[in-house]
């Protein structure tokens, strides 16, 4: 059995609940065992100035995946940009020493989006049950495709996730803003400027025709949805556009019920979307 | 506009972690027209590189500095490999030591929050949102102002079960304090003492 070890993050627990479920129930319908990491620690967010802070918390997280000798798979992206940095900074011996890590670099830091759409395309396409008949855009944001450095796809026009949905039947339209900030992290100090910016993002989708949004990243997806009435508030304009993990449409086209996707967690209802793909 | 210039500015920034490549910029403005935040305020990276370089230390009160979403497309796009956002972060320290010293004001409630965010991971290893909002509310002196203007998304989320209402504290969380007691002043030594620290 194929297996990797796994990091949540902490809003797995909290805000992204249904990306963790989906991502769970996902790999678990490919045979793929995920091994949650033992007592991991946040990683520091966006929220930690100094890189050697950010470097050593990583580091202890990155010790504790190197013990199970499998590759960590990542779903939240800017865990991904900090196990990442920390990874790709720490091939340099005199930072390990400063550090004072015992990290080895055996293992591969992923993200989740990689993972599913690099190396098990095939595999779920042979296994879907269901097309998935709808029209998304795919919204990738910052952090898991910047920097390039230690990335998977470009980092100004990526398309994993196109490849991914469309393989599955997904009606997957150009979108120019695919890889534009959504501005989460200052959400909390300076809300009105991350409002406009996520509202350009629902305008566009909503502009290209689009079913819903599909996203890799728990803060891209607060802003778009858990923000959305708000921002509809501001604008004075309804978008009512459902805001689904990939791994959620993923889970649905491969025949998995829509609770076990937590797809009555998101806050823009997904119903329409569940009817479309399996009706 | 008075321009107070330092000799020593320009060095002290090159000296800061992740700021090293400073002195590559050729001024071309490829951070700027891709940074998303200076659609939005008035915020020019190539003008605050340049001010560095100058040693205009009054670069440390631009608003811009603490709007930054690390989105990394200056880090990304760069042809001399600056890593401009960096370089914010660099900033960001040497801002919060002038303010330490009484020298300068910072306006932004950023970095506030972000020591309470860190103050959390020292306390239990995991981001603890629920106790984050009750301590930023506390420190920004934004107070019951801050839970008004998050009541809509805080209920959205509650409803749907996506609030913790404790913390999730990891089993070693010793070594987390540990990390923070070499690597930063500030959180561990409040979660030491269990007070606030200014």
């Amino acid at each position: 059995m194929k297996k990797f070890s796994y990091y949540p993050g902490c809003t797995s627990h909290t805000s992204s609940k249904e990306y963790d479920m989906s991502v769970r129930a996902v790999f678990s319908v490919l045979g793929v065992e995920l091994v949650e990491i033992e007592d991991w620690n946040c990683c520091g967010a966006l929220e930690v100035e100094s890189p050697l802070l950010a470097y050593a918390l990583n580091a202890r997280n990155l010790v504790l995946a190197e013990k199970t000798g499998l590759d960590l798979v990542v779903p939240c992206s800017a865990c991904f940009y900090n196990l990442g940095r920390t990874d790709y900074a720490l091939r340099d011996e005199e930072l390990r020493r400063r550090i004072g890590t015992s990290y080895a670099r055996r293992i591969k830091v992923r993200h989740v989006l990689d993972v599913l759409a690099n190396d098990f395309l095939e595999e779920i396409k042979t296994r879907a049950k269901k097309k998935l008949d709808v029209r998304v855009v795919p919204y990738y944001g910052c952090l898991t495709v910047r920097p390039s450095d230690f990335g998977f796809d470009d980092p100004d026009y990526p398309e994993s996730m196109d490849r991914l949905l469309s393989a599955l039947g997904a009606d997957v339209p150009e979108f120019s803003l695919k890889a534009r900030c959504c501005g989460g992290p200052i959400l909390m100090t300076a809300e009105e400027i991350p409002l406009k910016m996520t509202a350009q993002i629902l305008e566009e989708a909503k502009k290209a025709g689009a079913d819903a949004i599909s996203v890799a990243c728990p803060l891209c997806h607060l802003m778009l949805d858990a923000k959305q009435p708000d921002i509809e508030a501001a604008l004075g304009k309804e978008f009512k556009m459902p805001v689904l993990y990939f791994t959620q449409l993923v889970g649905l086209t491969l025949g998995i019920k829509p609770k076990k996707l937590g797809l009555h967690k998101n806050i823009i209802s997904t119903r329409e979307i569940i009817r479309k793909v399996l009706r | 506009m008075t321009m107070r210039v330092d000799p020593e500015f320009r060095g002290k920034v090159v000296g800061e972690l992740g700021a090293e490549r400073l002195l590559r910029c050729v001024q071309c403005s490829t951070c700027t027209v891709s940074c998303p935040i200076s659609e939005f305020v008035d915020w020019n990276p190539r003008l605050v590189v340049e001010k560095c370089l100058l040693g205009l230390r009054d670069v440390l009160d631009e608003e811009g500095l603490w709007l930054c979403t690390s989105c990394q497309n200056c880090y990304e796009r760069c042809p001399q490999d600056v890593r401009f956002s960096e370089i914010v972060l660099a900033l960001r320290r040497l801002a919060a030591e002038e303010a330490k010293a009484g020298r300068l004001k910072l306006e932004s409630t950023k970095p506030a929050f972000d020591e309470c965010f860190l103050e959390m991971v020292a306390k239990y290893g995991r981001q603890y949102e629920a106790g984050l909002l009750r301590t930023f509310a506390k420190r920004s002196g934004l107070g019951f102002k801050l839970f008004l203007s998050y009541k809509g998304i805080g209920m959205r989320l509650f409803k749907k079960g996506k609030v913790a209402l404790r913390p999730d504290k990891i089993k070693r969380v010793k070594e987390v304090r540990e990390v923070f007691k070499r690597f930063s002043g500030s959180p561990s030594s409040s979660v030491e003492t269990g007070g606030e620290h200014k």
